[in-house]
Order: structure tokens, then sequence, then C-alpha cells
């Protein structure tokens, strides 16, 4: 590995040492600049554009679970199920009112883990983000004027999605979420009140597939507030981490779309036929 | 400034307490940034770095230690500087100081520089006084030689010497712990 001599030191602070002398202007301007940036007494922008919702809810009936962690804390729990077998369903698209749009039978050869979610049913208001630290320029996605979106992602060239982040609400009742392939569960840690799971997806052996070998995903699930946050990509774990840590997540004072009972969503980053 | 109770000002989200961090390290950030910017984009870009770091504070505001506060703000305001010099495709001042390090077994990245950066610590705690200062004021805090000459009344030359010694004392302490470590200027 090549590396700076500076890029080790960021641990050698010499705190003893004193640099630059006050300056009330300019500190000024940094305040004025840090509480618009916080949203302090700044009316809510509107968004400048937005995604077009276009939510696909796979409804299936999942079989046979091998294996189960799970998490919980308060208000919501979240189980992670790992499953070999094949899984077969239907899907529906819906709009934002919850009217079906389309409705297909749909299967899952590939469903690797399946997560499930109990909780409040009430409606809630949706997360939103933004972000400190991107490895590469968001080419789709769009962000109000200071940066808050719920769904950002760099699709990259070639056979490459460097990253996708997305927030939302998750749902109680039959409410699942698949990924595919051979999912591993690579670390589980918690930073303030998020519950963060790290899982790897090897796709080598699935039947659908293009020509991927590996995605990987960093949950970030608020048992508090029902809210999951997900950074993939093919970028590495590491990554797409810390892409993770500099994201900051607020409500966005939006209510949550409501969906169905019963779904099923396929939130893998590289099955033939997302998004 | 009572730094345990404006950190819990800051935890419970009084934004108050973050306009009193804002007013008391304002110098000490602008100069870091100012140092790693050099020479800087301008005086917005170094700014706006500086705002970024309390608009982190504020976001992980839950995760500074009491007594941390200055090292904390120090180091996330410098990684900010130097993300925007990548970004504009500007050299890092310190840029000839590249090292080639191999673990010595297999080792995820982000674990090896980790444990590379707890070394870097210890090694060069282990400089002693003022050798250990200088090496932290020249690649933490990117001042030049002449300034550190100048702020510890010493002669330059000494001061690149003692720089030397350092970076060779670095080398040796890797690799007594099993890191291969090649570099062409040393």
């Amino acid at each position: 590995m090549q590396i700076r001599i500076s890029d080790l030191m960021d641990a050698c602070c010499p705190e003893n040492v004193e640099l630059g002398a006050e300056n009330k202007d300019m500190a000024g301007r940094i305040n004025e600049s840090v509480m618009a940036k916080i949203g302090v007494g700044q009316p809510r922008s509107k968004r400048t554009a937005k995604k077009p919702l276009r939510t696909l809810l796979l409804v299936a009936v999942l079989a046979t679970l091998m294996g189960s962690a799970a998490y919980a804390v308060s208000g919501w729990f979240m189980n992670l199920h790992k499953t070999e077998t094949d899984e077969t369903g239907y899907w529906r698209e819906l709009d934002e009112q919850g009217k079906i749009l389309n409705e297909h039978k749909a299967s899952f050869p590939d469903a690797g883990m399946v997560l499930t979610f109990e909780g409040p049913t009430e409606r809630r208001n949706q997360p939103e983000f933004r972000c400190f630290y991107l490895p590469s320029e968001a080419n789709f996605g769009f962000t109000d004027e200071e940066g808050w979106t719920t769904y950002l992602s760099d699709q990259g060239e070639g056979s490459d999605i460097p990253y996708i982040i997305s927030a939302g609400n998750v749902r109680a009742g039959n409410h699942k979420r698949i990924i595919n392939g051979e999912v591993t569960l690579i670390k589980e840690e918690d930073w303030d009140n998020w519950h963060v799971t790290v899982l790897t997806s090897d796709y080598t052996d699935c039947t659908m597939r293009w020509n991927y070998e590996r995605a990987n995903y960093v949950l970030l699930f608020n048992s508090e507030e029902g809210w999951l946050v997900m950074v993939s990509g093919t970028d590495d774990p590491d990554t797409l981490k810390h892409i993770a840590r500099e994201l900051e997540i607020r409500d966005s004072g939006e209510p949550a779309f409501a969906g169905e009972d019963a779904a099923v969503e396929s939130i893998g980053i590289l099955d033939p036929g997302r998004g | 400034m009572n730094e345990r109770a404006v950190l819990r000002r800051l935890k419970d989200g009084d934004t108050g307490a973050l306009s009193e961090i804002i007013a008391f390290y304002t110098p000490y950030l602008y100069t870091i940034a100012s140092n790693v910017m050099d020479p800087p984009l301008s005086r917005e870009d170094v700014e706006e770095a500086v705002s970024d770091a309390f608009v982190r504070l504020w976001t992980h505001r839950g995760e500074v230690q009491p007594g941390k506060l200055k090292p904390w703000l120090a180091a996330v305001v410098r990684n900010l500087a130097k993300d925007a010099l990548r970004a504009a495709r500007l050299a890092d001042p310190l840029d000839d100081e590249l090292l080639e390090i191999a673990a010595p077994g297999d080792m995820e990245e982000s674990v090896l520089r980790a444990e590379l950066t707890k070394l870097a610590r210890e090694a060069v705690d282990t400089l002693g006084e003022p050798d250990s200062e200088i090496f932290k004021r020249h690649y933490f805090l990117y001042q030049k030689t002449d300034e550190i000459a100048a702020m510890l009344d010493m002669n330059a030359a000494t001061v690149r010497t003692k720089l030397r010694r350092g970076r060779e004392r670095l080398r040796d302490y890797f690799s007594e712990r099993g890191y291969s470590c090649a570099d062409p200027h040393f």
C-alpha cells in the first residue's frame, strides 16, 4: 500500500500548539454559513427537483428460512434471515397513492437474505439525508439547495455501480426485503442511534445475473424511528462505510409512502431488471 | 471555554454551544486549512472547509469526548482541506512523502491503515521533545520548516535534520514490527 506520512498522522495533533489570531468577522461569516448548512434560522427550502418515485413492491411467498439474526432496541425490530431456497411470488408496481399500476408474477431463485420488520403500524415521516463524503460524483438522484435527498447514486460506467444511497421507512407486518446472491454478514456495530449491518453478496452462482461478481451493503437501521438507510454498491465495504459515516440524516417532515402489507421488495442492486 | 459543559450543551442540540465553539476555534482551524491548501485555493475555499468541519461536529456531536475537541476538529478540517485539494486536482504540499508499506500477512487496507496510524503516533512520541513537536507541526499542521524554525527559535537546517531523523525513526519503527517500508527519500 502506498501512503503519505501525513496521511498516517491523523492522531498526531500537537495539542499544545496554538494557532491563529482572533478574527470576529471571519468567525461571524463561518457561524452564519454553519447555521445555514444545519438549517438553523432558515425556512425549509423547497426541492428544486425530485426523483420520480417508482417503487417496485414484490409480493412473494417465502419458503424455508435458514439461519436468523435479529436486532432490536425499542419500537422497531429488524430480522435478518438467510435463505438457500428458491422464492416465488408476484410483484406490484404502485404509484405514490398506492394505486396498482402493474402486477406480474415473479420468482427469486437467487434470494440469499431476507429482511423482515416488526413494529408500530402508524404512518411516520420519511427520513432524508445529505452527504459529506462521496468517493465519486453522484450522477443520479436530485438534491435540494442544501443537499438533502432520499436517493443519490453514482451509476458508474461499464459493469460497476459504485454506490447507491437510499433512505426510507421500514414496514411491519409481512413486508420483506430480499438481497440476492450468497450473502455474508461482515460486521454489525452501533453508531449512536443507528445499528449498522455490513453485508456482502457474491453473485457468482446466481442463475439470474449480469456480469457482476459482488455487491456490498451497509444498512443503517434506526429502531426508534423505523428508518432504514442503505448504502450499497460495487465499491468496497470500507468505502461504503465511509459514505455512511459521513451522512447526516433527519426527519424530512414528509409522510412515508404507506405501501401495502404482505409486500416483498427486492433491494439487491445488481438484480436484472432493477430500477 | 468550559469544554465539558459546552459539549454537553452541544450534545443536547444547543446551537448556541456550537456558536461558542465556532468563535473559539475558527482561527485555529482556518490556519490549519490554509497550511494544507497552500497556496490557498481562495479564502472562500478555506472558510468552506472550516465551516464544513463545524457542520460535522454538529452531525457527530454525540461522539466527541471532553478534552478531545481540539484534536478532533483539527483532524477533521485537515482531511476536509486535503479532500478539497484533491477535488481541485492540486498537489498536496507534502506530496513527496510517499511510503510503500507492506503488511506481514494478509490485512485489509483499512485495518492496515488504522494499525499504521497507531504505530506512527507511538513512533513520533518516542522522538522526544522538541523533535516530536517539530514532526507533528510539519506533518499534521503542515507548517513549513522555516515557520517551525521561527516559532521554536531554531535554524531551519536543524528543523530539516530533525524531520529526516523522524522519518527514519518512523521507517525503523514499522520495520521492527514486521512492516516492510520503502521510500526513495529515506
